[in-house]
């Protein structure tokens, strides 16, 4: 496969998978004030993304795939609010283990990344077409 | 390699395409050439469908549009350079 494609085509698939890893975070922003829904039970656990290498079998690139959504095992901090439906006899709330800071951060890093391989296929696009303009005799 | 007719009209439009080639025309790398091209430009039209119903990712979408936009491109700039090697040899002073 032509080199300046496939670099095209690494940088796509690279792009879904940051893609993938904004939507974790999102889903991670939206709950993190779920709590259970009877008293004592466990709120939302927070999930996590990984990635891995994964060998694209016709073009043989070594492209990006998810390798694995998972849960955050961390402790689930406890607040006191007696009148939550999740409310155990103490009158204690599981909430869930999603920090804002984290979240923040890692959204920060995928917006970074996904702007990094958008370059790479803006610039061999460029690449690609000044040797096409060299046919055209520009 | 010979660019007869028959090549010249399978690069000028997809219609031509769609007709049984000539026996002359099977082995001829211009023909072939036409078919991958409509190929690709197929597929990114197709893929471009498939990203506004939303059964495709966008980045995929993208990707195959450009292969397309490329292929295309490749294929006008050969073509002109045919063109106007026709031109000079009709400008050729008999």
């Amino acid at each position: 496969m032509d080199p300046i494609a496939s670099a095209g085509k690494l940088a796509s698939t690279a792009l879904f998978a940051q893609s993938m890893r904004m939507r974790i975070v999102a889903e991670n922003m939206a709950n993190a004030q779920s709590t259970g829904a009877k008293p004592g039970a466990d709120p939302y656990r927070r999930k996590t993304i990984s990635f891995a290498e994964a060998m694209d079998e016709v073009t043989n690139l070594p492209t990006v795939r998810i390798s694995d959504v998972g849960r955050d095992q961390a402790p689930f901090p406890v607040e006191h609010m007696p009148g939550n439906p999740a409310a155990n006899a103490q009158g204690d709330v599981k909430m869930p283990n999603v920090n804002m800071i984290i979240e923040m951060a890692d959204m920060r890093q995928a917006s970074r990344s996904y702007e990094a391989n958008l370059q790479v296929i803006k610039q061999s696009h460029e690449m690609a077409n000044s040797l096409i303009d060299l046919l055209r005799g520009q | 390699m010979m660019v007869d007719a028959v090549s010249l009209s399978a690069l000028s439009g997809a219609h031509a395409l769609n007709k049984p080639a000539a026996a002359s025309a099977q082995d001829n790398p211009v023909v072939n050439f036409a078919t991958e091209l409509a190929g690709v430009v197929r597929a990114g039209e197709s893929a471009a469908l498939a990203g506004v119903s939303g059964q495709m990712p966008m980045q995929d979408v993208v990707n195959q549009v450009m292969t397309a936009e490329r292929t295309l491109n490749v294929t006008v700039a050969i073509r002109d350079k045919v063109v106007s090697a026709y031109l000079e040899l009709s400008r050729m002073q008999i």
